[in-house]
């Protein structure tokens, strides 16, 4: 997922077991979250093929912020 | 045989691990041909398809069905030849770097605390070696049911297209079918009562030692297609 051009957004992903976290390293919010969505959007393709699917109660997204603040949201409570 | 766990719980046949370590000289061979058999023909027999599903209390006074966790039980022998050929798989996996280096569950020398550095250590040196407006948003998502969602056949196309050898494709794909399962719940006075027997298409059976690695495959796609 690292790409090539150094303004782009980097985004990364592990898996481990039937958890996954994809994230993106930014410096640009509006092109992180492009990416983002397109990464997003390439995963939700590849479960809908494999007949899987995201258990959309145990989903969260998060910040990770310089000044050591983490926001997360939780779907529960949206 | 001997590095077969003996208090392991048993299956439906009630074989325990225990008889099986002290199996008589005389029977080795008998066995060893019908395992032969098994690996040859790529067949298995039915009845080491059959689970037993124990629910299992997770707080005490539990009464609603969401207060157990159901462990699935298969008979030993069954388990005892699936560890061979979870071995055979997980061998030709790791020769040929079938899985990609994100995936970190269930593989050997790594763990959560792996999968944990990567991911902290992407952020922490993102964040501490850019600038003050650098950072990172993670998504975290955890698939529903996903051990009872795999479909068999993509599976078994998947073994195919990544060229595991045939034997072991055969092998998995008998595996996978036909499955059954009883729900045994056992009753105050210690008694217990069987469900009606089940039948499952869909899923790697729960409980099984295969399983891991071949969730592990039938995932891999999503890293690959995420890479791009």
């Amino acid at each position: 997922m690292n790409t090539d051009n150094p303004n782009e957004p980097t985004i990364e992903h592990i898996l481990y077991a039937d958890d996954i976290i994809i994230w993106v390293n930014h410096t640009n919010p509006a092109l992180a979250q492009q990416r983002l969505q397109s990464a997003l959007d390439t995963i939700a393709m590849q479960l809908i093929h494999d007949e899987l699917r995201a258990n959309v109660l145990k989903m969260s997204i998060h910040w990770f912020t310089f000044n050591n603040q983490t926001y997360g949201i939780n779907s529960n409570t949206q | 045989m001997l590095q077969l766990k003996p208090e392991e719980a048993c299956g439906f046949d009630n074989i325990t691990n225990d008889m099986l370590r002290h199996i008589p000289h005389n029977m080795v061979p008998i066995i060893t041909d019908l395992l032969e058999y098994s690996w040859e023909s790529g067949a298995i027999p039915k009845c080491w398809k059959h689970a037993i599903i124990q629910p299992i209390p997770k707080k005490a006074a539990a009464t609603n069905p969401a207060d157990f966790r159901p462990i699935s039980l298969l008979p030993c022998f069954a388990n005892s030849w699936n560890e061979l050929l979870t071995v055979k798989l997980t061998k030709h996996v790791q020769l040929h770097s079938i899985l990609t280096p994100n995936q970190y569950g269930f593989r050997s020398k790594t763990s959560t605390s792996n999968a944990l550095l990567a991911f902290v250590n992407s952020v922490h040196k993102h964040i501490y070696t850019t600038n003050v407006n650098a950072g990172s948003t993670a998504v975290l998502i955890d698939l529903k049911a996903a051990y009872d969602s795999v479909c068999r056949f993509t599976l078994i196309r998947k073994l195919q297209k990544e060229r595991i050898p045939a034997q072991i494709v055969k092998w998995t794909a008998s595996l996978l079918s036909t499955r059954t399962a009883n729900t045994r719940t056992v009753l105050a006075d210690g008694s217990s009562q069987h469900s009606s027997t089940l039948n499952f298409d869909r899923g790697v059976p729960q409980g099984s030692s295969i399983s891991p690695i071949l969730f592990n495959i039938y995932i891999n796609d999503i890293s690959k297609q995420s890479t791009r």
